[in-house]
């Protein structure tokens, strides 16, 4: 039965057992149904501490040195009764900081210090590479034993053998394949394999099946029960096995204890299956005794066996194979298979483990910190998990190859059952930092690093140096005579230190280097403050939550107060204190109940975090003095926050001062987007509300009555210009309801997307997109909604890219605050924009568009609104009648509305006063007049606006006599052009602004020869705050001097000249050259007051038309004549004259000295006069009649007849 | 620092028992089994071990239990 292919196919069927354990225990883990998530399964998996090594080594130690092998299972079981105090630490430290393996934990425990993981990482290695090899050894030995049945072979007989032929290396190879597929499949961010551990509890069912049955067998079978088998061991004088003196000193008993202690939690495979895998702390309940209870049968039948195999195999056989053989000399191969299967079990489980546990470290400690160091554009890289794998999985192999190539060397000679101790030695020498760590808050990088360093120096020289010399490896003289001779230096007895075993040397030796090099450095130097934070969190790390401590401390409401308030101020202390639920407290004196105090703390805690809150509270209080350590963590989380919120507000400061700078609304939009570029973002995007882009109010969900929002894309900013993957400016955007920015504009709160690759929503609402931003490098995204008074103005959308962290909560509340900073502004530029519109269509409506036709002057003219907003300036031209022209130029103070709407009525008035044609200083009154009227209304109204202070300009300028009349009211006098070029400011009296009333206005009449052309202007042209208004006049007559130019030219010359870079006023010109009515257009009569005189002169005019033309105007222009000259003959006084011009009108005019005024009477048929105006009003086109200095005119226009060809 | 009473109760007890163990089985309690005396047919010092380690057991599953 017991042939090697039998051997084999149950080995491998074995192998394909555990991993269809472990292949369902993974299943079950995906399920939510976690097979390990269990206390049994958890007590089981530790006893991966049994490997092969003891299931076959520990009776062949028994069968030399009796019971003193026991002393490596009294320390496991001392260790896991105090698991609650010490082991409890450790599984929490590990959940709570992802502590990974036992160098992550130094290393994290002193500072994150890369070196000592390293460091510890190696000492691992090299420590339990001789603990593999045992492994090796014996499943390999096993194998070569079990095969030659009933042949009982003795393993220092196989004799050597080459390497290919080798099984050891086979079962090393097997053994790394099977660890690679159980262990590296798939990386787990807290390095846990549900599958393993399962299969490692499995094997520990088969492998204590295996040495009970042996047991029990051999016990109860071939003996009849303990007593006699112990009889005739006594019997056969194997007494001495059953005790420790004579082969066995306490000390070294001593030692097999303390190094199984830290054993069963130091070595790797140890930590990773009591502290990595574990699932719940609770399961280490049932495991502080289970575990010890396992450990219990799996040792009670090794002495027996041992005593029974030298009994029954004498000293023939290889003690180490009893296990195996004793079942084989009596035949039973199916228990020797079994035994076998236990022992691979023991063996495969151990190596699985270990190797993995020790790949980690390699990978994580050792490695990866080298790679990054070295080559920091892997930190960059998407994916490390390959190279990750790569690595763990050649640490696998590289180990087993190790572990093969020590078995090789020195596995040959006799001492190969002693490395397990050397194994245990080399990873005690963690114990100062790992224990120290978790107790002590005292103990520093340095001390750890003096101590691991000098303990493992002294390791290698005491017991691994040694145990290659007795392999044969070194000469053994070293051992006898210290090198080179030097006795003090012999490696078992060093510096003379004689008397003991060779592990309790070593131990003595090393514990007092490790632990004296830790304690006196860590105290000689101070933890720096990465330390002293990881120290706090290790040792206090089963501080429980600061709501469950129970105050009994007395302390005054008035202290607690004092204290809150020098935290929160004076305002948060107090509403802290309000809030509390309970009775108010009376006074300050009073003593706080000590749910007032939680409550204080509670409160704090809000604040400045747990920790400190518990201490300011303590500090009040006065239950527990505060330890300076703590208070230096304290002060480090701190100030630390502090300069996090610092750098924060200086980056809003910054960010917030560069948004709104201008009132535009674009131009804002493009602040936003550029502030937070690169400061806070690789990538930002605005998106505006159309109805905001033209000054609108937009509705709530961005103006588009409810349906999906729709926005322009108004601002794009980047790190990068080229080839961006987001919409384009100017784009229009429909967010699908459920993408991110709907959702934002939906909630009105901002959304964070810190993954965007692990968001599924946000890509299927365009994938195509969606993959160009991820290919992009994008990888986090907050949006915002731009919302001020509740109305919402578009979203901003902030990306990172070459970022590498994504963006956090705090980034959130930062995007938020700048969202709404620059939500103010934009509405602002809004409102500003919408003002500023309807105010330039309000001005734009209220000026002439186009100028009335008349001939008397060629006008050009320009406006100019400013650009902070509208200003009163107006302007106009009236054709007057008799061929004259009013031109009006006026300066409402202020801007915006109200200056437009007060330059609105002032021009109604000037139009409607002007019909009554006055002369210009009496128009002028007429306005002062009303602008009184006007503001006393309005100052009765409340109103605090007033118009008082707006300046007019008025001339009337004559065509025919050439004469200009012109009054100011406070405007700046206009400038005259002569036809040389010449340029003259008319000294017209200043008069005083409208409103204020007073002096009288005065006219000024002047002669312009043709051509002169008027320039009339407002002080936004001339005026500037950097410079006098004289230099602005100067200016303006330069400009003005040159002669012959038509009036759009000299507007043109004049606004290139003044017009300044920043418009603060408004401007308003007016250019009229003047013309002149020829005298072949003009023609008059002196018409003596004699009625027969009327038909003189209707004759005259009558072939003064047919002269020009106008012979179908004959008969009315004779009735209209007739009718004015004899109303005048008969109401007026004194000499008539008559006067005929011919312009755009025909214009038939009657003066007379008198200054009444005729009126348009309604005759009734008995009337007997009074039908003359009447007639005159039918026939003419307009009439009316103006005054002159020595009398009046009374005049009638009629539209001239359609020329053709004219 | 402060823990739950529980908690903080089970981890002395259970750190007693242990120090009671390790008491137990180093010298000078453990020389006086180390003879080659046996006891109900079983050698002395592997009696006590063995009795020992049982006691342990018992202790820590019983204490482990009661502090739920």
């Amino acid at each position: 039965m017991l042939r090697t292919g039998v051997i084999v196919a149950a080995s491998v069927c074995y192998l394909g057992l555990l991993f269809v354990v472990a292949f369902y225990a993974e299943r079950r883990a995906d399920a939510g149904r976690s097979l390990i998530n269990n206390a049994t399964v958890y007590a089981l998996s530790l006893a991966v501490y049994e490997t092969a090594w003891a299931l076959y080594g520990n009776v062949g130690g028994a069968a030399t040195s009796g019971i003193d092998f026991l002393g490596f299972y009294m320390g496991p079981v001392i260790m896991l009764a105090l698991g609650w105090l010490v082991l409890r630490r450790i599984i929490r430290i590990s959940r709570r900081h992802r502590v990974t393996s036992l160098a992550d934990f130094v290393s994290a425990r002193y500072g994150k210090s890369a070196v000592l993981g390293g460091l510890v990482t190696v000492i691992a290695v090299v420590g339990v590479v001789p603990y593999i090899s045992l492994q090796l050894k014996a499943v390999s030995n096993a194998f070569e034993i079990i095969r030659r049945y009933p042949e009982i072979t003795t393993p220092s007989r196989l004799g050597h053998v080459p390497p290919l032929q080798d099984t050891g290396l086979y079962a090393a190879l097997l053994l790394a394949a099977f660890t690679i597929l159980f262990g590296t499949r798939h990386l787990d961010t807290a390095e846990r394999h549900e599958g393993l551990v399962a299969a490692v509890a499995f094997e520990s069912v088969v492998k204590i099946g295996a040495l009970l049955a042996v047991g029990i067998f051999v016990t109860f079978w071939m003996f009849r029960g303990f007593d006699d088998l112990f009889a005739e061991a006594a019997h056969a004088g194997l007494g001495q096995l059953f005790t420790l003196q004579g082969h066995t000193s306490y000390g070294t008993w001593f030692w097999f204890i303390v190094l199984s202690m830290l054993s069963v939690l130091l070595l790797p495979r140890q930590w990773q299956v009591t502290f990595v895998e574990n699932v719940d702390e609770e399961h280490l309940k049932r495991a502080m005794w289970l575990f010890p209870l396992y450990l219990l049968a799996n040792t009670v039948f090794v002495l027996p066996l041992a005593a029974a195999g030298i009994l029954r195999l004498g000293g023939a056989t290889d003690a180490d194979t009893f296990v195996l053989t004793l079942p084989m000399v009596e035949g039973q191969q199916a228990l020797a298979l079994f035994v076998f299967i236990g022992g691979l079990s023991a063996g495969t489980a151990m190596i699985a483990v270990e190797t993995i546990a020790l790949a980690t470290m390699v990978s994580n400690s050792l490695v990866m910190p080298l790679l990054l160091r070295g080559r920091s554009r892997l930190a960059n890289r998407d994916d490390v998990t390959g190279l990750v794998q790569g690595i763990r999985r050649t640490a696998i192999v590289l180990i087993l190859l190790l572990g093969y190539a020590y078995f090789r060397l020195a596995g040959e000679g006799h001492a190969l059952t002693s490395f397990g101790v050397v194994s245990f030695a080399a990873v005690a020498q963690f114990a100062p930092a790992v224990l120290g760590g978790l107790f002590w808050k005292g103990g520093t990088r340095q001390g750890v690093l003096v101590g691991l360093v000098g303990g493992f120096a002294i390791w290698s020289y005491t017991l691994l140096l040694p145990s290659f010399a007795e392999s044969g490896l070194l000469p053994a003289s070293l051992l006898r005579e210290g090198p080179l001779g030097i006795e003090l230096l012999r490696p078992q007895q060093l510096f003379g230190l004689a008397g003991l075993d060779p592990t309790s040397h070593a131990m003595f030796w090393s514990a007092l280097v490790n632990i004296g090099g830790y304690v006196v450095v860590s105290l000689a130097g101070r933890p720096n403050t990465a330390e002293q934070a990881q120290a706090v969190q290790f040792v206090d790390i089963l501080a429980e939550p600061a709501g469950e401590r129970r105050w009994r401390a007395r302390a005054t409401v008035g202290a607690l107060q004092t204290m809150l308030e020098r935290f929160l101020g004076r305002e948060g202390a107090e509403r802290a204190v309000r809030s509390y639920p309970g009775a108010s407290p009376e006074s300050p004196e009073a003593a706080a109940p000590p749910d007032l105090i939680h409550h204080a703390e509670a409160q704090l805690s809000g604040t400045v975090g747990a920790a400190s809150a518990r201490l300011a509270v303590d500090a009040v209080v006065g239950q527990e003095p505060v330890r300076t350590d703590e208070v230096m963590e304290m002060i480090g989380e701190a100030s630390q926050r502090v300069e996090l919120v610092r750098q924060r507000l200086e980056f809003l400061y910054d960010a917030t001062s560069g948004i709104g700078t201008t009132l535009d609304v674009t131009h804002t939009a493009q602040e936003l987007a550029q502030v937070a570029v690169p400061g806070f973002a690789d990538y930002v995007t605005v998106d505006l509300a159309e109805a905001v882009l033209r000054g609108d109010e937009p509705g709530t969900d961005g103006g588009t009555g409810g349906g999906s929002p729709r926005m322009r894309r108004t601002a794009v900013s980047g790190i990068h210009e080229e080839a961006l993957p987001f919409f384009r400016v100017g784009d229009l955007i429909t967010f699908a309801p459920a993408s991110p920015p709907a959702r934002s504009i939906e909630t009105g709160k901002a959304v964070l997307v810190p993954r965007l690759r692990d968001s599924p929503g946000w890509q299927a609402v365009d994938q195509e997109r969606a993959s160009r931003i991820l290919d992009y490098g994008v990888h986090s995204y907050i949006t915002t909604p731009l919302t001020a008074r509740g109305v919402l103005l578009g979203v901003v959308h902030f990306w990172r890219s070459e970022k590498p962290e994504p963006f956090e909560q705090d980034d959130l509340s930062l995007a938020v605050e700048l969202a709404a900073h620059a939500a103010v502004s934009l509405d602002n530029a809004r409102r500003y924009t919408r003002e500023h519109g309807m105010a330039v269509a309000l001005q734009r409506s209220l000026l002439p568009r186009a100028l009335p036709e008349q001939n008397a002057v060629e006008v050009a003219f320009r406006y100019l609104p400013a650009q902070e907003g509208v200003g009163g300036d107006w302007f106009d031209v009236i054709p007057l009648s008799g061929a004259r022209v009013a031109l009006v130029m006026g300066d409402v103070v202020g801007h915006g509305l109200h200056a437009a709407a007060t330059m609105g009525r002032l021009r109604t008035a000037v139009h409607n006063f002007s019909s009554l044609d006055p002369p210009p200083h009496e128009l002028l009154s007429h306005l002062d007049e009303l602008v009184t009227v006007t503001d006393q209304d309005a100052v009765a109204a409340g109103d605090e606006t007033t118009i008082t202070g707006a300046t007019c300009l008025y001339a009337v300028y004559d065509s025919v006599s050439r004469s200009c009349a012109v009054a100011r009211a406070g405007h700046l006098a206009p400038a005259a052009v002569h036809p040389d070029g010449s340029v003259e400011f008319l000294d017209v009296p200043s008069g005083l602004p409208l409103g204020i009333g007073g002096l009288p206005f005065e006219s000024v009449e002047l002669l312009l020869p043709e051509g002169s052309s008027l320039v009339l202007f407002t002080d936004g042209l001339v005026e500037r705050r950097d410079q006098d208004i004289d230099t602005g006049l100067g200016l303006l007559r330069e400009t003005l001097a040159r002669p012959g130019r038509s009036p759009e030219e000299t507007c043109d010359a004049v606004l290139d000249a003044l017009l300044p870079d920043i418009q603060s006023d408004d401007i308003a010109l007016l250019v009229a050259r003047t013309r002149v009515l020829g005298a072949g257009q003009v023609a008059q009569w002196d018409v003596e007051s004699d009625p027969a005189a009327v038909r003189r002169v209707r004759a005259a005019v009558s072939a003064l038309l047919a002269e020009w033309e106008l012979e179908s105007l004959q008969d009315t222009t004779e009735l209209i004549l007739s009718e004015l000259i004899t109303n005048a003959m008969r109401y007026g006084v004194g000499p008539i004259k008559v006067r005929l011009l011919r312009d755009r009108t025909l214009t038939c005019e009657v003066y007379d000295n008198s200054l009444t005024s005729p009126h348009l009477r309604y005759a009734t048929t008995t009337d007997e006069g009074g039908r003359g105006l009447f007639l005159v009003a039918q026939l003419s086109a307009r009439w009316g009649t103006r005054y002159t200095k020595d009398g009046k005119v009374i005049w009638a226009e009629q539209t001239m007849p359609e020329v053709p060809g004219s | 620092m402060a823990e739950s009473p529980d908690n903080g109760r089970l981890a002395g007890r259970l750190a007693a028992v242990g120090a009671l163990a390790f008491v137990l089985v180093v010298p000078p309690v453990l020389a006086q089994f180390d003879e080659m005396d046996r006891i109900f047919g079983v050698p002395v010092l592997w009696a006590y071990l063995y009795l020992v380690w049982a006691a342990v057991i018992a202790l820590v599953a019983v204490i482990g239990a009661r502090t739920r």
